[in-house]
């Protein structure tokens, strides 16, 4: 029966039992790696395995240690709470290099991400109160100016009939229901453009990465949603804000991706403009990206 | 060749039932508000440039019949797309059950070493026999 090896988060592949016994026996394969074979209720240490003990060399402490999960200093992952959440926010705008040491499962993330949006949900009901309506609050702001070209927009605007209530919070609700998931479909295109630039970080911790650094800054802009009152005043704001937030975004995301910021802009920028010119040609690059890496 | 087997996962694999349809349904709800806001993609550059369709043409018109539930035309667009929604929506149900029976077994699929070279020929060749009918189809 064939059994399956894996070290370091990574599955070696699957081999026989005589393959295995040569290979702890040249060094190949470490007393430490992690087996499994059909049948077994989880993965074992080859070393605990009856038949291969005694074969080859002892498991060194180095291998045993690789093969320990890392100690993560982020508090989210030390433990769900509100105060471990804003921790986690803090330390990520004031030290994002501590944000390397994360193990970033998906899960844990997404949890974090759909915490932010539940905190920000007051300040949507605000902005839900003073602007129902944002695109016409802005068409509204927009008849103020004199340009031609702006009165055409603002009119153009103007013309779409009002959303009901009803429809307006439902769409609220449900697009912050689906948000997440909306940032992990755009996370899937971001790792896209890594494989393409050949820099191996995995789908996971891509993915969780883009939680993490979207749910801070969702934490962080939610109190301009109070700007609504005003409509000229939010959008000066949220201008004067954006530069801020794209080098937080990018320095959370880098650093919890371990790669350059810069780097993670570029590649960014990469995808956005792939997407914007030829939506559809992302699968092709997808596959152009999965063969050069291989 | 292939088969599917179920394992548990090992310490620090990645978590592929709640990764991939989580992206897979933000994909459908954006591609659903994206149809819903009734905006147009610009024309594909290369189609613009060579007047051939590149490996992705036909993916939008694919998304939007499936939208509107016609699948035939759906697949005639570009089976490609067709058939990664379908097994998209497969796995998207298989990870749902999963989660729900708290089950400790996931399901991986295995590719036989012998085999793996002879696989990626395939996978070559399909693409090449993908690319011939969208050639035929998209400029007809």
């Amino acid at each position: 029966m064939q059994i399956h090896v894996a070290r370091n988060s990574a599955q070696l592949g699957i081999f026989a039992p005589e393959d295995i016994i040569a290979g702890l026996s040249s060094g190949r394969f470490l007393a430490s790696d992690l087996a499994w074979r059909d049948g077994m209720p989880a993965w074992t240490p080859l070393g605990d395995w009856s038949e291969f003990r005694g074969v080859g060399v002892p498991p060194s402490p180095g291998a045993a240690i690789a093969d320990e999960p890392a100690v993560s200093t982020i508090p989210w992952e030390q433990g769900k709470s509100f105060s471990s959440f804003f921790a986690t926010v803090k330390l990520a705008i004031v030290n994002p290099a501590s944000l390397s040491t994360g193990r970033f499962a998906f899960g844990d993330w997404l949890i974090f991400c759909y915490v932010a949006l539940a905190i920000s949900l007051p300040f949507q009901a605000v902005r839900l109160a003073f602007a129902p309506d944002p695109e016409r609050s802005i068409a509204e702001f927009l008849q103020g100016f004199s340009s031609p070209a702006v009165q055409s927009v603002a009119q153009e605007m103007l013309k779409a009939p009002p959303a009901p209530m009803g429809v307006t919070i439902a769409s609220t609700i449900g697009g912050l229901a689906f948000a997440p998931l909306l940032y992990a479909f755009f996370a899937v295109l971001h790792w896209v453009g890594q494989r393409v630039f050949r820099i191996q970080v995995s789908v996971e911790r891509t993915t969780a990465a883009t939680l993490l650094a979207t749910g801070g800054l969702i934490l962080l802009m939610a109190p301009f949603q109070l700007f609504w009152f005003n409509v000229g005043a939010q959008i000066i704001i949220s201008s004067l804000f954006f530069i801020p937030a794209l080098i937080i975004y990018f320095k959370c995301f880098g650093s919890a991706t371990g790669v350059n910021p810069w780097v993670q802009f570029g590649i960014s920028c990469f995808v956005w403009f792939v997407l914007c010119c030829c939506c559809c040609g992302l699968p092709g690059i997808l596959l152009w990206g999965a063969a050069a890496t291989r | 060749m292939l088969r599917l087997i179920r394992r548990p996962a090992y310490p620090g694999e990645l978590n592929h039932e709640l990764v991939w349809p989580a992206a897979f349904l933000g994909g459908a709800v954006f591609a659903w508000g994206w149809f819903l806001s009734g905006l147009q993609l610009p024309q594909c550059i290369f189609m613009r440039l060579t007047g051939l369709p590149c490996l992705g043409c036909g993916g939008t018109r694919c998304a939007r019949n499936l939208v509107n539930l016609d699948f035939g035309q759906a697949f005639l667009y570009h089976p490609g797309f067709f058939i990664i929604v379908i097994l998209a929506t497969l796995w998207t149900i298989y990870s749902a059950v999963f989660w729900l029976r708290h089950d400790s077994l996931r399901l991986r699929l295995v590719v036989d070493p012998a085999y793996s070279r002879r696989l990626r020929i395939a996978f070559v060749a399909s693409l090449v026999v993908h690319w011939a009918w969208q050639c035929y189809y998209l400029t007809r």
